[in-house]
């Protein structure tokens, strides 16, 4: 038995029947990424405790009834703080850091038992869209290792997509868990804003920063988020929803679905192998009974712009606190002490912080700044509203939306680290996603002529994930991307 | 547009190397010209939008809670401390 290719259920299933141990699953693992992980470095962090904890769950679990998840091993981005251990947000600022509360969402998972493998890789503060950002090297993309795993979850999503952990947290800001499960050949979901609590993690943008499960099937995506999700005082933008159980609602019978194309995004040229696959999936979704429209969605061409000056400016809001007195990189002022809290400041952050995330503070604080503020910032959250409304009117014509997950499929290392804009368009299909709240999922679909995979993006209603776990499990049944496996893995 | 990235590196207070910020300046004119198309959309008493859903800000009742004093561990990632507070040099002079 492969246990690497396990799925979350599988493993679960497993355990109960005694087929593997937790303590054997989760040194499977391990010894996986002691192997490939020195090529491929989608972990910064390793959890010493792994083991001991697993056996510990193997303890519980003889002695008495235990969740489905219990034992069973994930990984996480290193955006989620995990008490006593290092998270750093891929960023040199918060390379010792070691925070003294863990985010609501491992708790979550913890209170099921689940093992926490270690803190994958990711670009810094989560702003790139390729991986190249991380202060700590470029995840490598295990179906071509020249090529970008895609960002900024890429770490996550090259790690299951070398069967180094069957589920990983990432963080969805801008697509950055769809586009690198398009990139990786995974299942990833961005949920509804609000219904995964931001406590905890590492802030970003905060008006569109979520948090959700990267894995090889639909319903691994189902289960993860079922445990994931539900309303914490500790984050009041946090949605008072009861936890749907979708994994038991799963159904591929679409008769009656109405599923829409975006007009602007039909107009737009894009790589012959990615339309290819739009086609192939909309056909797949008529096959199990739906119907395809298009909607009308003016202003999706201005998402890129709305997304950037909105995410900057959050970010240079929340980036503020890292100033290098209570943690995080602090200059070394023994020699040339500061010459006023300015310069202290400055000089740590100067020193920490990378350059993509300088260039976003920046451009961020300009947008903030006074003269700029109206026409930047303000002009930008108008016209999000505009887009907002736009979008909930489609949904009044359709259930869900079928599009690209972005332009092209992976792209070569350094090939776009030269010219900001290009990596910042690259997110044209993933932004409004975020900007209108609503839920978006990634799910691998094939390859290119080159043997890299392409995925298809499902965008929802806010708060109706189901949907998009309908559709999915269809898409998936058809194409059976997760039995694919990248190449020397 | 042109932007002054020293004026705005000294409110971000970041630190940067002259040809950093040279490279910025150029990045940041040919953003800011894509992003001018914005400038186009009529927005004329349009409220703007802050949060996706305005509708749920959940704050929670006024009540002071305990927690817990955990002070050491909070000072744990921390290099720069003395009993249970942090240090940082003497600093004298400055605007702020």
């Amino acid at each position: 038995m492969n246990l690497e290719s396990l799925s979350l259920f599988e493993i679960s299933e497993g355990l109960i029947a005694k087929t593997f141990s937790s303590e054997d699953i989760t040194r499977n693992y391990l010894n996986r990424i002691e192997k490939y992980d020195p090529e491929l470095n989608t972990f910064i962090t390793m959890n010493d405790a792994a083991i001991d904890l697993a056996k510990s769950a193997d303890q519980k679990r003889s002695k008495g009834s235990v969740p489905q998840l219990h034992g069973v091993p994930y990984a996480a981005k290193d955006m989620f703080c995990t008490k006593g251990i290092k998270t750093t947000a891929a960023s040199k600022i918060l390379s010792n850091f070691i925070p003294a509360y863990s985010a609501t969402v491992i708790e979550k998972i913890q209170n099921q038992g689940m093992i926490l493998l270690g803190k994958t890789n990711q670009d810094e503060f989560a702003m790139g869209s390729s991986n190249e950002t991380s202060a700590f090297g470029t995840s490598k993309n295990p179906w071509n290792l020249s090529y970008v795993p895609g960002g900024s979850s890429g770490g996550s999503a090259a790690a299951i997509a070398a069967r180094l952990t069957p589920m990983a947290l990432g963080t969805d800001t801008g697509g950055s868990i769809r586009q690198p499960a398009h990139f990786c050949g995974i299942t990833g979901i961005k949920p509804t804003y609000g219904r995964v609590s931001r406590f905890g993690v590492v802030s970003f943008a905060s008006s569109l920063d979520q948090a959700g499960p990267m894995t090889l099937k639909v319903k691994d995506a189902a289960l993860s988020l079922e445990v994931m999700c539900g309303y914490d005082p500790n984050d009041s933008t946090s949605a008072k929803k009861d936890v749907p159980t979708w994994t038991k609602n799963i159904s591929k019978n679409l008769k009656g679905v109405k599923v829409g194309l975006v007009k602007q995004y039909l107009e737009k040229s894009l790589d012959p192998e990615i339309a290819k696959t739009w086609d192939l999936t909309q056909n797949a979704l008529k096959d199990a009974g739906a119907e395809i429209i298009e909607v009308d969605i003016s202003l999706s061409e201005h998402a890129i712009p709305i997304y950037y000056l909105i995410a900057t400016s959050e970010a240079s809001s929340n980036l503020s606190r890292y100033d290098g007195i209570r943690y995080g990189h602090r200059s070394n002022f023994e020699d040339v002490p500061p010459e006023s809290i300015d310069d202290f400041y400055s000089r740590s952050r100067g020193e920490g912080f990378g350059e993509e995330v300088k260039r976003r503070i920046l451009l961020g604080t300009f947008a903030l700044s006074a003269g700029y503020f109206d026409a930047y910032y303000i002009k930008a959250c108008q016209v999000r509203r505009q887009l907002q409304e736009q979008y909930l009117d489609a949904f009044k014509k359709c259930d869900l939306l079928l599009s690209p997950v972005a332009a092209t499929s992976a792209f070569k290392i350094g090939e776009k680290v030269s010219d900001p804009l290009k990596m910042f368009l690259n997110d044209f299909f993933t932004t409004a996603t975020n900007l209108c709240g609503l839920p978006g999922m990634t799910i691998p679909i094939r390859k290119n002529e080159n043997g890299l995979p392409i995925g298809i993006q499902l965008t929802g209603k806010p708060f109706d994930e189901q949907s998009l776990f309908n559709a999915g499990q269809v898409l998936e049944d058809q194409f059976n991307f997760h039995k694919e496996l990248p190449n020397g893995f | 547009m042109k932007v002054d990235v020293d004026a705005i590196a000294k409110l971000a207070r970041l630190k940067m190397d002259k040809s950093q910020m040279k490279d910025f300046e150029t990045q940041f004119e040919k953003i800011l010209e894509y992003f001018s198309k914005l400038q186009a959309v009529k927005t004329d008493g349009v409220e703007p939008l802050v949060t996706p859903f305005e509708t749920f800000q959940n704050l929670r009742d006024d009540e002071v809670i305990d927690y817990k004093d955990f002070s050491n561990e909070v000072l744990k990632s921390s290099e720069y401390k003395k009993d249970r507070l942090f240090v940082v040099p003497p600093v004298v002079g400055g605007e702020s």
